[in-house]
């Protein structure tokens, strides 16, 4: 599987989707023009991966701004991680969030509420995925 | 008489379908599961809208008080945290507008720092700022709530005194003057005071404002001439 490695851009986050050390990161703000294009490769991405998942892996989302439309493909992309979660694999979602940025842990916290696959809330003064900047 | 729609077209698609499998008719009917799976399915979407609303309504909230925060230091000067001289000519247009309207007299206070040059050339440009920040400081402990107070030049502030003639306007100068005079600006290894000059002028009727600044800062430079360490009014 071909890794997805995207540069954080002014509208759209940094995204490391790595198979082989089942890497899976989103940092930054997502409010693009076209959300559909952004996000449904990596839905599909993440379909084949969560399908092919022997080992573990975690979901490593530190999100400081979503439009609305990226909410809806975020909940989305957490279905899938939700559905893998019931059927056996061994995933886990870890929300980052600013220690000051008291929004974004509601955000995460919303996010967490309906779903039963393990999701951690953690504050973190560190930039998630620096390495690919 | 007007006709209350109390539902939205899927609310009562729903009652509808609802209706329907609970109708004793409709017991066997096999239609039931997959209308009982339309129900669920859009119960589903209408639960995952709520979710949506209140996390993108989280995010609103955010960017909102991002951008009041930016907005709201666009009108700082930075070092001061006064008004920066954009944000006190608003101020200013206003409140003359106010004075046209109401007939009250404002006062201008023109405030500049004596001899800080060579604060900086003795101590460097940091207890430089300092200073600055910390007559700031002392300005601001004195002034009314509707008083207002500006970095209008590099060691020079202007204050706007609204609603008050040059007699009361003098106390405010006076009072000012003598508690940067009393002051010790102190460091690690410094200590010295410092005096103010200050121009004030008052605004007559029908006059414009740039008069009015223009009256106080000649008054300011009055001040200067007469040794400093000086109040000076029109």
């Amino acid at each position: 599987m071909d890794p997805i490695i995207l540069q954080a851009t002014k509208s759209t986050p940094a995204v490391h989707f790595d198979a082989q050390s089942s890497i899976l990161k989103i940092s930054g703000e997502s409010y693009p023009e076209n959300a559909l294009a952004f996000y449904t490769p990596l839905k599909q991405w993440i379909q084949q991966f969560l399908g092919e998942l022997q080992g573990s892996t975690v979901l490593q989302l530190h999100l400081t701004y979503l439009n609305t439309s990226s909410t809806r493909f975020m909940l989305m992309l957490l279905d899938q991680f939700e559905d893998a979660f019931k059927a056996g694999k061994s995933v886990e979602v870890c929300w980052y969030y600013h220690p000051d940025d008291d929004r974004s842990y509601e955000a995460g916290d919303e996010f967490r509420e309906d779903l039963t696959v393990p999701f951690e809330i953690l504050a973190t003064t560190e930039p998630l995925g620096e390495e690919d900047r | 008489m007007t006709t209350l729609t109390s539902q939205d077209p899927q609310t009562e698609a729903l009652i509808l379908a609802q209706d329907m499998l609970d109708d004793p008719v409709n017991v066997d009917n096999p239609l039931r599961p997959i209308v009982q799976q339309l129900i669920n399915s859009i119960q589903a979407l209408e639960r995952r809208l709520d979710k949506i609303s209140v996390i993108s309504d989280h995010y609103h909230a955010q960017l909102k008080s991002a951008n009041e925060r930016l907005e709201e230091a666009a009108h700082r000067d930075l070092l001061t945290g006064l008004s920066n001289r954009r944000d006190m000519i608003k101020r200013l247009t206003n409140e003359m507008n106010r004075v046209q309207q109401t007939g009250q007299t404002l006062t201008i206070l023109l405030v500049d720092v004596d001899h800080f040059k060579q604060v900086n050339d003795t101590f460097g440009h940091l207890v430089g700022d300092q200073v600055l920040a910390d007559i700031a400081d002392m300005m601001r402990s004195i002034l009314r709530t509707s008083d207002l107070c500006a970095r209008w030049g590099g060691e020079e502030f202007l204050l706007l005194l609204p609603d008050t003639d040059s007699s009361n306007a003098k106390k405010i100068a006076e009072r000012l003057r003598q508690i940067i005079m009393n002051h010790a600006f102190t460091g690690k290894d410094f200590s010295f005071s410092l005096t103010i000059s200050i121009g004030g002028a008052s605004s007559q009727p029908a006059q414009r404002l740039e008069d009015i600044i223009q009256a106080a800062d000649t008054m300011l430079y009055q001040a200067k001439k007469l040794g400093r360490n000086s109040v000076q009014f029109v």
